[in-house]
């Protein structure tokens, strides 16, 4: 499986698509928590705030911690959260390797009898987190039409998208590594 | 002589009996109520819910900084809603979009604490001091809400205090009552004209937040979370004839609570009405788009207002009395009257704790 897993990072092909889509997916997931946003007026500035790790390490909600710094760009504002950029970027190489496979097996084909369907079934769980982080904003919105009773079912259940999220994850890139050594035993002799 | 050993023996005994009879009876009164206090509290902390975040995780201001009402003004629009909070000496100003991401502001005022509350899921804003039997406390957020309402607990005891009923459901403090002070729900091109000497909370709390956003919506416009729409979350008591997100002005006349209607409040400006046989008078505040209510009584003689061309007068002297409860001209010059915390708040929250208030509403 190292094999493969060396052939698909030589691949640069799958390897950007698959970057492109982690980042992206790392910038999404930071307006889902509402610490990337615009807000209305322009400025520059970088602030650290005073609470130093304490702070970093304090929790808002589930897997959702304080920001150590706040960074203006313009009218762009980035909430810095260690440790949500850290749950990010994990969730975000797990997409990029995800990808980066489902792509290097449709570039392969012809001789990979795996299904580029069933290669991004592998992203999927990410969209689970993307609905627990904008949880609050989701209930606030459907209101009017969601009973109320169906809030306390939806807590309890936020705090389990993200380690679900995770572990189908990694779960389905283990899956898809696994039948793409099997279709390539000698992934070195694939062409370039 | 005999006979009157035995009517002496007779009123002891008779006395004795009454003693007894009025002590059994007084405790089995109290008992009752106290056992239905109980149990209305036990059934409210039975339906407290967790709200998502843990304790503190909607982190209270525990160190607030202020500026003045000249460099505040550039950051805050002139419809964005204010609580005020008036203490001897200082008037305080908390824009609601400040105080929607931290719900608590723990202040401390010549020696005293003070709590300055806001639920935006119940459109609340209230004030406790911080003296509890535990000693003096601060507040946190403790991440539950019950009836859709705050629920805070204090540092000293860790209690649980709801915010609108401003009393312990549970804990070791269960039953106690906190000690409320006026806070003032208006907007802050009022509150800026009206109070051009007063401390407003600054942006600098300590804590990344986007204060240019209310994850609620708005109250300058309609059709979001704050006039439309049910409870997120759920409550005890559902009430079908009024909506839900109707303003009342409410409060409690010992304990029992009364509501008004704000908007009728603001059309006839002054309404007289009785709780538990007592005579109170809400004036509406049209400088701060406020209201107050009153006890309609002076040195224990009633004293009934009426607006009469454009001034409230008192039927008994005819002085005249501005909107603070206070005689401005006539005989009664420099009279006050009591006032009665009473604050603004959704219908459908003041009615999940307090069906009963239905009995004192003003519709």
């Amino acid at each position: 499986m190292i094999a493969i897993i060396k052939q698909i990072v030589k691949d640069r092909t799958s390897i950007i698509i698959g970057a492109a889509a982690g980042l992206f997916f790392l910038v999404m997931y930071h307006i889902s928590i509402d610490y990337l946003h615009l807000t209305g007026r322009a400025q520059f500035s970088f602030n650290v705030l005073a609470g130093g790790w304490d702070l970093a390490l304090r929790q808002r909600a589930p897997y959702l911690w304080e920001s150590l710094a706040i960074l203006n760009f313009h009218r762009i504002q980035f909430f810095i959260s260690p440790l949500n950029l850290l749950l990010g970027l994990l969730l975000a190489i797990l997409i990029l390797f995800n990808i980066a496979a489902a792509v290097f097996s449709y570039r392969y084909k012809r001789s990979c009898n795996l299904k580029i369907r069933q290669s991004l079934s592998g992203v999927l769980p990410a969209l689970l987190t993307g609905f627990a982080c904008c949880a609050p904003a989701f209930l606030i919105a459907l209101s009017p039409i969601l009973p109320a009773f169906f809030t306390i079912y939806f807590i309890q259940l936020q705090r389990f998208l993200i380690p679900a999220s995770f572990i189908l994850m990694v779960t389905g890139l283990y899956r898809n590594l696994h039948k793409l050594a099997v279709q390539f035993p000698d992934p070195e002799s694939l062409p370039g | 002589m005999i006979t009157a050993k035995l009517k002496k023996g007779n009123h002891l005994g008779f006395i004795l009996v009454m003693l007894i009879l009025i002590v059994s009876l007084t405790l089995l009164f109290s008992a009752d109520v106290s056992a239905e206090e109980t149990e209305r509290l036990e059934l409210i902390a039975e339906e407290v819910v967790s709200g998502g975040p843990p304790p503190d995780g909607i982190p209270p201001i525990e160190d607030p900084q202020y500026l003045s009402i000249e460099d505040a003004d550039p950051r805050i629009g002139d419809s964005t809603v204010v609580f005020v909070a008036e203490f001897e000496k200082e008037t305080y100003i908390y824009p609601q979009n400040i105080m929607v991401w931290h719900e608590i502001v723990n202040e401390e005022i010549a020696g005293e604490k003070k709590i300055i509350t806001y639920c935006p899921l119940t459109g609340s804003a209230l004030g406790f001091k911080g003296n509890i039997s535990a000693g003096q406390t601060t507040m946190g957020t403790s991440g539950n809400l019950v009836n859709s309402n705050l629920v805070m607990y204090d540092r000293e005891t860790d209690s649980y205090w709801p915010q609108i009923l401003g009393r312990a459901i549970e804990g070791e403090l269960k039953g106690e009552v906190l000690e409320e002070f006026p806070v003032i729900w208006t907007r802050w091109e009022l509150a800026k004209d009206y109070y051009d000497e007063a401390r407003v909370l600054s942006r600098e709390t300590g804590f990344a937040r986007d204060y240019d956003r209310d994850p609620y919506g708005s109250y300058a416009v309609s059709g979001d979370y704050y006039d439309s729409g049910g409870p997120i979350f759920p409550v005890m008591n559902q009430d079908e004839q009024f909506e839900d997100k109707k303003v009342v002005i409410a409060g409690r006349l010992n304990r029992t609570p009364f509501s008004l209607s704000k908007n009728r409040l603001a059309a006839d400006s002054l309404i007289n009405f009785t709780v538990n046989e007592e005579e109170l008078v809400a004036i509406y505040d049209d400088n701060l788009d406020t209201a107050r209510v009153f006890l309609s009584s002076y040195n224990n003689e009633e004293i009934v207002l009426n607006y009469d061309e454009g001034e409230i007068r008192d039927e008994q002297t005819n002085s005249v009395w501005n909107e603070r409860g206070q005689a401005i001209s006539g005989e009664l010059t420099g009279a006050e009257l009591d006032q009665v915390n009473a604050f603004d708040v959704m219908w459908f929250a003041w009615y999940a704790f307090y069906p009963e208030s239905k009995d004192n509403l003003i519709y």
